[in-house]
């Protein structure tokens, strides 16, 4: 330079700012990052979950028998279904099912959160016992079911020991649908009741202790204390009890094979059965979207209705 | 770069090294078959002798619960996932080839010079069932029929020679059933006869000797409608439910949430008499056929006598490459080699000329009355449709046994039903 300073290195940052080909503020590499987090996982629902549910509902329009090439038929798998009576049968039987075992879990659950949550001795022995139902195979937990409900087994046993007659509770239509149901909520229970405790153990103890200065007693404190910000996680199990009891299926095909008479072939047995035994992969899938477009539809009413509590 | 080498000989070095578990054989063929414990044990003994016998082939040998296992199979082979080779039931023939699930096999690779030579060597209609357009699908390795077991040792309790008094009719099973059957107050504590409630194919196999002894059938003769809802069928159907209903010697109740074996009843002493396969001889063992005895299956009248027939056969995937198609032929002419070993080790037949003249046959326990209800015996009905079929026959069964609906009504709904499935391309 002329002046006699010495020179300013000016060319190594626009050397540094020109390999750059964008920059990004703090607030924008956050987000990438974030976003480079939950890639795999969002990969891994593209690919596992919405392909094959885009897959399933483009089939639901097409003849296929997992042999020959697909043919197009419209809605034609739809009118099949409708014509159907086993699809209504199994319709209403996953309808049984599904509200038989959700409402009960909603509240078992939650009174055996609440149970849990005192201080009581050898909880954590209880906590443990009521968990490892979830713990054992679905398989095994219907292979021991189902020797549990022979006429002559030890459900039965103990039924005679307080002069109760034998229940047929697998054989008979009336019995084996409620004897199913049972089964689930025993081992939903638990796990809704795990997910109620972690609630309840996140409301901070001030409230409590700040209502019961103004003389609040144990039911208004669960009233207006318990309640209200248990609501979330109310949420939560609502929707994921209906979503379980909608899906279930080992059970009826271990244990009755969707019978006796079909009072327990639930519609994802329905569905198992016309695709795979049957070869109607089409009409298959149109039931699993019918079945879809429901889970859907209880989620959105659910999400309404406890929002606009929360609200 | 030193890196990338140390990887090549790794990659190299694991290449040489062979296949692991399959030691020095080069090629892995799977095999699944239905659980059947004395017929899977000696399965299990031919693989282990046919990898003694060579060592280019290593055969992995799988099995899996009856009930499911046709399902399984079905699933499997339809989504391409299926076996190199399997077993399957005579029923399904019709729906697996309609579905091309099975390769044509090439008698010349089983041993046998053409198809005619080889329907030469086996009994009249013993390959048709396993037939399609003049080609074979499957190979024959057991044949069966239903015939009545029953408990000697309750006959003789009850003042009956079960050598003398065994029955010949349905009729005389319901009364001498009165004699066999026990209370304990209102409770029955032993049936004295028990059909199998657990399963539609087990429901065909029992039911439809019933109805063609009545003169009926399941379809008509193009397989296009049915006719199960006919006098006939309702006839079987009555009968079929009357031994739980009207003469109170079965209970049906027990019976569908029994175990998944269900001749198990009867070697447990749990009922007296009970319509099963010749392979139950094996499964029950030396110690516990003392007490029993096979007689042929009653019948409406014993002068037009009906039976069933069926059989296991084996088939190999027709989406496998053809040296693995070569090499399962291989597996099955040697699995085929000994009849007699797979009398002695399953106690099921196979239906070759001569079968009965191999030294020690006729020696077998009641070989003479399983060939005999296997002479008179029908494969079930054949459709495509079969699956819907035996479940649309297996719900009848149970509203008529278990609810009580009137058989009339009860087949006039699984017609329906039928019909529906086969008005379905």
């Amino acid at each position: 330079m002329s002046n006699g300073l010495p020179s300013v290195p000016v060319s190594l940052p626009q050397a540094r700012t020109a390999a750059r080909p964008f920059s990004l503020t703090y607030a924008n590499r956050l987000r990438v990052a974030g976003f480079l987090f939950v890639l795999p996982a969002l990969l891994h629902f593209a690919l596992f979950k919405f392909y094959p549910m885009a897959q399933a509902l483009l089939l639901s329009f097409f003849r296929y028998d997992l042999t020959s090439s697909p043919e197009f038929t419209g809605l034609g798998n739809y009118r099949a279904l409708y014509e159907n009576p086993l699809f209504h049968q199994a319709l209403g039987v996953s309808a049984k099912y599904t509200l038989g075992v959700a409402i009960p879990e909603w509240f078992l659950a939650l009174g055996l959160a609440l149970l849990l949550n005192r201080a009581m001795p050898g909880r954590g022995l209880i906590r443990l016992a009521y968990f490892l139902p979830i713990a054992m195979s679905q398989i095994v937990v219907a292979l021991v079911w189902k020797f549990l409900y022979h006429p002559h087994g030890l459900v039965n046993g103990l039924l005679a020991t307080v002069g109760i007659g034998r229940i047929n509770w697998l054989s008979e239509e009336a019995t084996a649908l409620p004897a199913l149901i049972a089964i689930g909520v025993w081992r939903g229970v638990p796990l809704f009741a795990v997910v109620y405790l972690a609630g309840l153990q996140a409301i901070p103890r001030d409230y409590y202790e700040a209502a019961s200065m103004d003389g609040a007693g144990p039911w208004q404190r669960f009233r207006w204390i318990t309640l209200p910000l248990l609501r979330p996680t109310m949420l939560f199990v609502m929707v994921m009890s209906l979503l379980m009891a909608m899906k279930v299926f080992t059970n009826p095909l271990v244990m009755t094979e969707g019978g006796p008479n079909g009072s327990t072939r639930v519609l994802p047995y329905f569905i198992y059965e016309t695709g795979f035994a049957f070869f109607r992969m089409g009409e298959a899938a149109a039931a699993s979207s019918i079945l879809f477009g429901l889970a859907l539809l209880f989620t959105l009413v659910q999400f309404r209705l406890l929002r606009r509590g929360l609200a | 770069m030193w890196r990338i080498g140390l990887v090549l000989a790794l990659l190299v070095g694991g290449l040489a090294s062979g296949p692991g578990p399959a030691g020095a054989q080069s090629m892995k063929l799977t095999w699944w078959e239905h659980a059947n414990p004395p017929h899977n044990e000696y399965s299990k003994e031919l693989v282990a002798r046919y990898h003694r016998a060579q060592s280019k082939v290593a055969v992995s040998y799988e099995v899996f619960p009856m009930t499911p296992y046709f399902k399984k199979v079905t699933v499997a082979m339809s989504t391409k996932t299926g076996p190199d080779m399997f077993t399957v039931m005579d029923p399904l023939m019709p729906t697996f080839i309609e579905k091309k699930m099975m390769a044509p096999l090439d008698p010349r690779s089983l041993g046998h010079a053409s198809m005619d030579d080889m329907k030469s060597k086996y009994l009249p209609g013993a390959l048709d069932g396993y037939m399609a357009e003049g080609k074979l699908y499957a190979l024959p390795i057991v044949s069966g029929t239903m015939s009545l077991f029953l408990n000697k040792r309750h006959f003789e309790e009850a003042g009956l020679d079960p050598d003398k008094d065994y029955p010949q009719t349905w009729d005389q099973l319901a009364r001498i059933g009165k004699k066999l059957v026990k209370f304990e107050g209102d409770k029955m504590v032993r049936e004295a006869f028990d059909f199998a409630m657990h399963s539609s194919s087990w429901t065909m196999s029992q039911f439809e000797p019933i109805l063609r002894q009545f003169g009926g059938s399941t379809l008509d003769p193009t397989g296009r409608r049915c006719t199960v809802n006919s006098e006939a069928g309702v006839k079987a159907m009555r009968l079929r439910a009357s031994f739980a209903l009207e003469y109170k010697i079965s209970d049906p109740t027990v019976s569908v949430a029994t175990h998944p074996l269900p001749a198990e009843d009867l070697a447990q002493g749990r009922v007296s008499m009970f319509i099963t396969h010749p392979g139950s001889v094996a499964q029950f063992g030396p110690e516990k056929m003392k007490d029993l005895k096979v007689v042929p299956l009653p019948q409406v009248d014993p002068k037009k006598p009906v039976t069933h027939f069926y059989g296991f056969a084996l088939a190999v995937n027709p989406d496998i490459p053809a040296d693995r198609q070569k090499a399962a032929h291989e597996l099955m002419r040697f699995l085929v080699l000994n009849p007699k070993e797979w009398l002695e080790h399953t106690a099921y037949p196979l239906p070759i000329k001569g079968f009965l003249e191999i030294p020690g046959v006729r020696s077998h326990p009641y070989i003479d009355v399983f060939i005999q209800d296997m002479s008179t015996g029908r494969f079930v009905t054949r459709s495509p449709k079969f699956t819907e079929i035996a479940d649309a026959m297996h719900r009848a069964m149970e509203r008529v046994v278990l609810n009580r609906v009137d058989p009339k009504r009860s087949l006039d709904q699984a017609c329906q039903e039928i019909d529906l499935a086969l008005s379905k391309p």
